[in-house]
């Protein structure tokens, strides 16, 4: 009997925490307290039927924006495209040009030979 | 790792389809170089897109809204150059490998033995009876132009816009000499 009650003694005795155990144990259990209260804070503001319609109109106003601004983008896209498609057609066209030029050169280089050549 | 590299292999093969020659990775090095440099890369969704902001007009406006719906890509890379010399052949040779029979045939070709000479060559791509692909290889003493439409485009489609849109005024075919502004 005297064996089990020192064990019951021993297993039971009290033991002092570590260092600072208290301070952070009361820190961790306020900042979780704060966190849930911005959090109700914020629903709170939302709970009120004015305030609900004005969070809608909110949103809908930034959906607006971010439509606008993608069809803003897209026009930009389409006219910078049709630009380059017309500097595109632009070039093109030029080298066309420089190598029927270079044709017509080498025809009437070929027409004076011939020419030199009959007489 | 090995997922990354599919995928950029994948988005690569999806970039080379419509354009189906490769511009040397040595244009990275000439742009450096030159005094002037000209990049267009429309894929067939830009071209798309440019359509729509095309007029609906009539003439010349309906026909190049109507050329520009039967392309799939427009790619153009020139580089101008203050002195002659600042782009080694090869590197014209390594786009012309790409474009060889029966695919690609050379419609125009002018080659000056001349070192620093004027050389052009045009390659025209036909898929039945018609020109599906235009490809312009122009190398000259200070400027080397590639121009490289998939797509159905005829000559005679960009002469008719000349004089309009910037595209300069050309006559196009035989004995059209005289016209030339």
């Amino acid at each position: 009997m005297d064996r089990l009650e020192e064990q019951l003694r021993r297993a039971l005795q009290r033991v002092e925490p570590p260092p600072g155990f208290a301070e952070r144990v009361f820190e961790r259990a306020s900042s979780q307290a704060e966190a849930q209260g911005w959090w109700r804070r914020l629903i709170e503001v939302f709970r009120a039927p004015r305030r609900r319609w004005a969070a809608a109109a909110v949103a809908g106003l930034v959906i607006l924006a971010g439509i606008g601004y993608e069809r803003e983008t897209r026009r930009r896209q389409g006219e910078l495209a049709r630009e380059q498609v017309l500097e595109a057609l632009e070039i093109t066209a030029e080298q066309f040009q420089i190598a029927r030029r270079h044709v017509q050169k080498l025809n009437a280089a070929w027409k004076v030979a011939e020419e030199g050549s009959e007489q | 790792m090995k997922r990354a590299i599919l995928m950029l292999a994948l988005a690569g093969a999806v970039w080379a389809a419509p354009q189906d020659i490769r511009f040397p990775a040595g244009f990275e090095k000439l742009a450096e170089k030159a005094d002037e440099v000209v990049t267009i890369s429309l894929d067939a969704d830009m071209l798309g897109l440019a359509a729509n902001f095309l007029s609906n007009g009539e003439g010349d406006q309906k026909k190049l809204k109507e050329i520009v719906k039967g392309l799939k890509g427009i790619y153009i890379r020139s580089f101008e150059f203050s002195r002659e010399g600042q782009y080694p052949m090869e590197i014209v040779e390594e786009i012309e490998d790409q474009l060889k029979a029966p695919e690609w045939a050379p419609v125009i070709s002018v080659r000056s033995k001349k070192k620093g000479g004027d050389n052009a060559r045009i390659y025209f791509r036909r898929e039945n009876g018609k020109i599906s692909g235009i490809t312009i290889v122009s190398a000259e003493p200070k400027q080397l132009t590639v121009v490289h439409i998939v797509g159905l485009l005829e000559p005679e489609d960009v002469a008719r816009l000349g004089g309009n849109f910037g595209i300069p005024d050309m006559s196009w075919g035989p004995g059209d000499g005289e016209g030339e502004k």
